[in-house]
């Protein structure tokens, strides 16, 4: 009779400890998507910032026709990306163009000097650090996360309740990134 | 980040049960000195009376017996458990107005940077929102401060936005955020609050002290009551402040240095934080301000002192920051760099090139000529017209440069630049006139600071806090001709004698003080005066709003003068 309660008691332990664990792992679970739509938060920003941007540039650079397409294309792109592999690469061929379109404004001192552009490049420049910010903050919650459902009592849990690993968001090395199928 | 939720609520509540049973303690102790006082008072008062003492000394007459002391707890309690329910409601709006901080002013793009700088770090930490101040002072220093709603503030001077880089202020902007994400913060807050706020009154007590028992004692037998009041209260102000002390041993230096590790882990860049904290200790860092005995909350310590760089276990326990050297070895470990690299680097890195302001009307912009009354007058440019109301559509105009003249109506560059002025006054919250020349007045920046000018007479009129921002700020640089009369201004200065702070007021308030703009209505009339016993740079400011006139060039002698006392932030050290 013992040995049946001593046996009840034990399962009924390993059942709430199996309970805590996956509590646990809920909670890391979320806050990864949650540090994932922060990254969104970021991008959208940066999305919408673009098009004052370009306006404000092309009453200087007129002649620069390329460059200011190439970045609305970019966006517009980046805006449409539906998967994370989908969208992590359109994000950083935008970025690569955002780079591109500072070059190029250095060399029209009229512009640099322009009240808004340089309102709007300090919230460029403020906003890409927030994405660098919410990337790196992502990162490290899906390093927790991975390492939590990898680790010995946790596993377990893991595997039964349906635990996947998360991804990292990668930067791309740009030269080896591959062009965009839609036609410029 | 790397505590779990539970975790912090765990340590918070251990440790601000302390600060509630110390709260208790030091009520009890001043309930039983207040019982021991009174009953030593009247045995005191009966030996002197009767013949021979009925009583001898010893202390179980004064001290409390059990069921007093008792009932001495049982009001301890009630009153500590009041002070900490009413201090813990208003936590950060007692701190805010002890540093008299502020909030930020989109119109000021330093604040708009370190604004933007706030939301990166709370990109960085998850969303986790902090609420940007700013304290009005040049000096060099940082807080932060909690409540228990979850509300914080995060308040830098404005010196550390006009003197720091962007990604050393971001990495103060990082410790701050550390104390608040580890709960340090509301714990620090809450024993300041409880046990430091008054000790402002402790710092000037003596002076003040003598000075009043002086007077009082003219007044006869009610001085011997006052000086027993006085000294109880500068009593249980000290025993107050070193409670505070003592409760520092748990806001020990290991939240200092745990904060920096944080920090750095948020920011990624040890170097930026060793920077900063090297400009912040070599600065005045606000000593003899406003909230310098609340030194717990701030990134580096106001006072300089020996306990502070000191190493051994008795500093360990009452020091509040860890010695300045031992951080900043840490850190430039991480950065892979050495102390005397660093400083080098600053001083080459200090010298920025500071451009001369430009006069509100740039040569390039169209001027007209008006015939007004048989007479051409002009030429006046776009500003210039804000303050002109005689424009008639009939009126000649002839534009600088244009061949012929025509009605003001046909010019359509005139009318345009019209219709945009009167937008823009249209737009302005307050309608200042010129207290000279009665035109209003046009809002420009100065030193990134809103201020505005007169288009006739190029007078400034500021508000007084940002006057400390334009001086802390050295965008601007100074022309010859103000530098020649700056120098004549401190000529004329060794001159004189006596000049009492305020100078010439006896003569000149009143008969010629200007009317302030914005308290017309009240006709009152601006003190005139220097700007200060050392600085005989003369202004008009209004006793009620605050309000400074400035006439031409004098905002900028000011400047000049003031920074080059103070020595440059941008001359290499």
């Amino acid at each position: 009779m013992t040995v049946v309660i001593i046996l009840l008691v034990s399962a009924l332990g390993v059942l709430i400890f199996g309970i805590a664990i996956y509590n646990a792992l809920i909670l890391k679970r979320e806050s990864v998507r949650n540090a994932w739509s922060q990254i969104d938060v970021q991008l959208k920003r940066r999305h919408d910032l673009i098009p004052n941007l370009v306006e404000v540039a092309k009453k200087y650079m007129a002649h620069e026709r390329e460059t200011l397409e190439s970045v609305i294309k970019a966006r517009q792109q980046a805006v449409d990306a539906g998967s994370l592999k989908d969208k992590q690469s359109a994000e950083n061929f935008l970025t690569g163009t955002l780079k591109s379109l500072f070059a190029v404004v250095e060399n029209y001192p009229n512009l640099k000097a322009d009240r808004q552009m340089m309102q709007l490049h300090e919230e460029l420049t403020s906003t890409e650090n927030r994405i660098a910010f919410a990337r790196q903050y992502y990162n490290d919650e899906v390093n927790r996360y991975n390492v939590a459902i990898a680790t010995v009592p946790n596993n377990v849990v893991a595997q039964v309740g349906g635990f996947e690993k998360s991804d990292f968001f990668e930067t791309e090395n740009l030269t080896e990134r591959q062009a965009p199928k839609v036609a410029f | 980040m790397p505590y779990s939720f539970t975790e912090i609520e765990r340590r918070k509540s251990y440790v601000i049960h302390a600060v509630f049973i110390s709260l208790f303690l030091l009520y009890l102790l001043f309930g039983v000195i207040l019982f021991a006082g009174v009953r030593l008072i009247f045995w005191g008062v009966k030996a002197i009376t009767l013949e021979r003492l009925m009583i001898p000394f010893s202390w179980a007459v004064i001290l409390p017996g059990f069921k007093e002391l008792v009932a001495l707890a049982g009001f301890a309690f009630l009153l500590s458990l009041g002070h900490f329910l009413y201090v813990s409601r208003n936590l950060l709006t007692r701190i805010i107005g002890a540093l008299r901080a502020e909030i930020l002013r989109p119109s000021d793009h330093y604040h708009k940077t370190y604004q933007n700088i706030i939301e990166e770090l709370s990109a960085a930490t998850g969303g986790k929102s902090f609420m940007p101040m700013v304290i009005p002072s040049m000096a060099l220093n940082a807080c932060a401060a909690s409540d228990f709603n979850g509300d914080s503030i995060i308040c830098l001077t404005e010196g550390i936005l006009a003197k720091l880089n962007r990604s050393q202020i971001e990495a103060v902007v990082a410790h701050e955020a550390a104390h608040v994400l580890e709960g340090d913060s509301l714990e620090t807050t809450l024993t300041v609050s409880l046990f430091n706020l008054m000790s402002a009154l402790l710092k000037n007590y003596p002076k003040r002290f003598f000075k009043f028992s002086w007077y009082s004692a003219r007044a006869g037998l009610a001085s011997l009551y006052v000086l027993a009041v006085s000294v109880l209260v500068y009593l249980l102000l000290s025993i107050t402040h070193a409670a505070g002390l003592v409760l520092n041993m748990f806001m020990s230096r290991q939240r200092e240095f745990r904060a920096d590790a944080i920090a750095v882990r948020l920011t990624r860049n040890p170097r930026a934080l060793a920077e900063a904290l090297y400009i912040i200790s070599n600065n005045w860092r606000g000593a003899g301000l406003p909230g310098d005995t609340l030194g717990s909350l701030f990134i580096v310590n106001h006072h300089f002192s020996r306990l502070e760089e000191d190493e051994s276990l008795f500093a360990d326990l009452f020091s509040t920051h860890p010695p300045i050297n031992s951080r900043l070895s840490i850190l430039l470990d991480m950065a892979h760099a050495d102390q005397a690299a660093l400083a080098s680097a600053l001083a080459k890195s200090a010298h920025k090139p500071r451009q001369i302001v430009q006069d509100i009307c740039p040569v390039k912009e169209s001027k007209w000529l008006f015939h007004k009354e048989g007479e051409w007058i002009g030429p006046f440019a776009a500003a210039d017209l804000a303050g002109i109301d005689w424009i008639t559509p009939d009126m000649m105009v002839k534009k600088m440069g244009a061949k012929s003249v025509c009605p003001a109506v046909e010019d359509k560059e005139l009318l345009d630049t019209l219709q945009e002025l009167k937008k823009e006054a249209a737009h302005r919250k307050d309608h200042f006139s010129c207290p000279r020349c009665h035109v209003p007045l046009v809002r420009r920046e100065y030193e990134s600071t809103e201020v505005y000018q007169c288009p006739t007479c190029r007078g400034y009129l500021v508000e007084e806090p940002d006057i400390t921002r334009i001086i802390a700020r050295e965008d601007a640089g100074f022309s010859d001709e103000i530098i020649r009369q700056a120098r004549k201004i401190e000529e004329t200065n060794k001159k004189i004698d006596h000049v009492m702070d305020g100078g010439l007021e006896g003569h000149l308030y009143a008969a010629e003080g200007l009317t302030c703009p914005r308290c017309r209505h009240k006709k009152a009339r601006m003190f005139r005066r220097f700007y200060s016993a050392m600085y005989h740079v003369v202004i008009d400011k209004c006793v009620f709003c605050g309000l400074i006139w400035f006439d031409k060039d004098e905002l900028d002698i000011l400047q000049f003068l003031i920074e080059e006392k103070r020595g440059s932030f941008n001359a290499p050290s």
